[in-house]
């Protein structure tokens, strides 16, 4: 009796967990993230008389990726990219991040800033696909005026978070007032995590 | 006893996983740079994240995890080491499934919306699982063979990416949700009762050539649980369970095809799994990290389904004991019916659209 008691409070706990947890996760908003590919980011700051005159960025792609770039692309099996194989890999790889600014969002002041491709060198590194490649902004980016935000971030497949080491590097010399800072996003970078801030006091 | 310590034995290996991976996790820090590159000072914010968002936070940063260590133990297997990492590999592409179906896709919010609008039992839920789980390993292989012998190893390629299998789920999807719509509808017409309506068939002897006629005994063994009460009009009383035990072969179909176009899109994640481990010689451990990766998968998506069946099981039961008229349950089987119908439909069509490209009303 004592026995079936409990079974039953058990049994509408467990359909209690149940009916919440679908309506939790059946029903949540569709901006869950839900990556399939890998990816840890290094960023390098360039600066130039008190601007951000270039972002460099360094993607490490997850074993399994990368395994599958390395088939199809290093055709030598040589542990390297030649000028050719390199060629073909970002044509059929990066180019198409394209059409999503490559992931990378920068926002100067209160606003998002259009960036140019400059460069892009794909690498292996052990058993892991490393992209880096480099963007520039139209106009060299006043920090000093206007805090400056950089983030990558995808919505769909590709999961980016920070480096567990070196994640952030810079080349020039930058105002010794500002700080870097890792935020939660706001403004136009909303929802997204481990954003980079430069921050300058007032 | 015996059930109970296998089953702590589980929960302790599944925690254990959890543990295991997460004993890994460094914060990350500002750190010296190399080759003349200034080091910044970084600070970090502590930021006062909901649960909701800390719970999300949560699944992405396991799923990364788990993902490197199923690659460090794939390569334990293939460098010949004990079977002791083919089986923690084996575990934690489990639990990655588990978590890896907490996001979006992997069909949840179809099942879950079939579900809602037509009734079945539990077991019903948990086939449904199955197949989606079975179907998602069969697509992996297929489109890994597709990918190997003749697409060559394109990179994060899926079966999705293969002409019209993606447009097939998506149709599959609508027409059930039209399917379902119709019979709503002749439901609330009166041409057959609401809870028959989630039979998947007429009684009417119309349609179906099967014997069927509406005194089915109520013989079958439906559990006692469900409340049974007949109230005097017409197939008023709560048929969750006698409608769920009645498995029609046509239902039987549908909720397969629904399991079929759930799985049929196998995730980008397992497939290139199942690529590495083709390309590494390692076709069979392969083989069995994306199903237990699969076999994770479909547990989230049984827990979500049962959910949804219990969730409309409670409603009805609830508005049956509030309303000794029934009518209540019967408008309330309306609601589901056309509500599940209009999802499941919805689905399929915003999806078919959104694959053609073409612009949404207000774009």
């Amino acid at each position: 009796m004592v026995f079936s008691r409990t079974r039953d409070k058990l049994c509408v706990r467990a359909q209690i967990f149940l009916i919440g947890l679908a309506i939790a996760v059946g029903f949540a908003p569709a901006a869950m993230a839900h990556p399939d590919y890998w990816v840890t980011v290094k960023y390098q700051f360039s600066f130039s008389e008190n601007a951000v005159t270039e972002l460099g960025l360094e993607w490490k792609f997850d074993v399994f990726y990368s395994s599958q770039a390395f088939n199809r692309y290093d055709l030598d099996r040589d542990g390297a990219f030649s000028n050719e194989e390199a060629d073909a890999l970002r044509v059929a790889i990066f180019e198409p991040f394209a059409e999503d600014d490559y992931f990378v969002k920068v926002v100067s002041g209160e606003a998002l800033q259009p960036m140019t491709l400059r460069s892009v060198v794909p690498s292996k590194e052990g058993d892991h696909l490393v992209i880096a490649f480099a963007l520039s902004p139209e106009n060299p980016l006043n920090y000093r005026e206007m805090p400056l935000v950089v983030a990558t971030h995808d919505e769909g497949a590709y999961d980016f978070t920070l480096s567990e080491t070196d994640f952030l590097k810079v080349q020039g010399t930058y105002d010794p007032s500002c700080r870097f800072r890792i935020e939660d996003g706001t403004g136009p970078l909303n929802g997204i995590s481990q954003t980079v801030a430069l921050l300058c006091a007032e | 006893m015996a059930k109970c310590s296998s089953k702590t034995m589980l929960t302790l290996f599944l925690v254990g996983i959890v543990v295991l991976i997460f004993a890994q996790a460094t914060w990350v820090g500002a750190q010296n740079s190399d080759q003349g590159a200034v080091v910044p000072l970084i600070e970090i914010a502590e930021e006062d994240r909901g649960l909701w968002q800390r719970w999300t936070d949560f699944i992405v940063d396991f799923q990364r995890r788990a993902n490197a260590e199923v690659a460090t133990h794939m390569n334990a297997i293939q460098r010949g080491d004990d079977l002791g990492a083919f089986f923690l590999g084996l575990g934690i592409a489990f639990v990655y499934g588990i978590f890896h179906a907490f996001g979006p896709g992997h069909g949840k919010f179809i099942v879950m919306s079939y579900f809602i609008g037509r009734d079945a039992n539990i077991g019903r839920g948990v086939l449904m699982s199955v197949q989606i789980a079975v179907v998602h390993v069969i697509a992996a292989v297929i489109i890994v063979w597709l990918a190997d012998v003749i697409l060559r190893g394109s990179t994060g390629m899926s079966l999705a990416d293969v002409p019209g299998v993606r447009a097939g789920s998506f149709l599959i999807i609508a027409a059930i949700g039209v399917y379902m719509l119709y019979q709503a509808t002749r439901a609330a017409l009166g041409y057959i009762d609401p809870s028959e309506a989630l039979h998947g068939h007429s009684h009417s002897g119309a349609g179906h050539g099967h014997a069927h006629s509406h005194a089915h005994s109520h013989s079958h063994g439906h559990s006692g649980s469900t409340s049974h009460q007949t109230t005097g009009s017409t197939h008023a009383h709560s048929h969750a369970t006698q409608a769920a035990d009645g498995l029609s072969h046509a239902s039987k179909t549908e909720s397969g095809l629904i399991a079929f176009a759930a799985g049929v899109v196998p995730c980008p994640g397992a497939v290139l799994i199942m690529l590495y481990a083709v390309a590494n010689n390692m076709i069979y451990p392969g083989f069995l990290l994306v199903g237990a990766m699969s076999v994770g998968i479909g547990l989230t998506i049984c827990a979500l389904g049962v959910g949804a069946i219990l969730a409309r099981q409670t409603a009805t039961r609830l508005m049956n004991g509030s309303d000794g008229s029934g009518r209540r349950v019967v408008l309330l089987r309306h609601l589901m019916n056309f509500g599940g119908a209009t999802i499941v439909t919805l689905i399929g069509l915003v999806s078919f659209i959104a694959f053609l490209d073409i612009p949404m009303p207000g774009q």
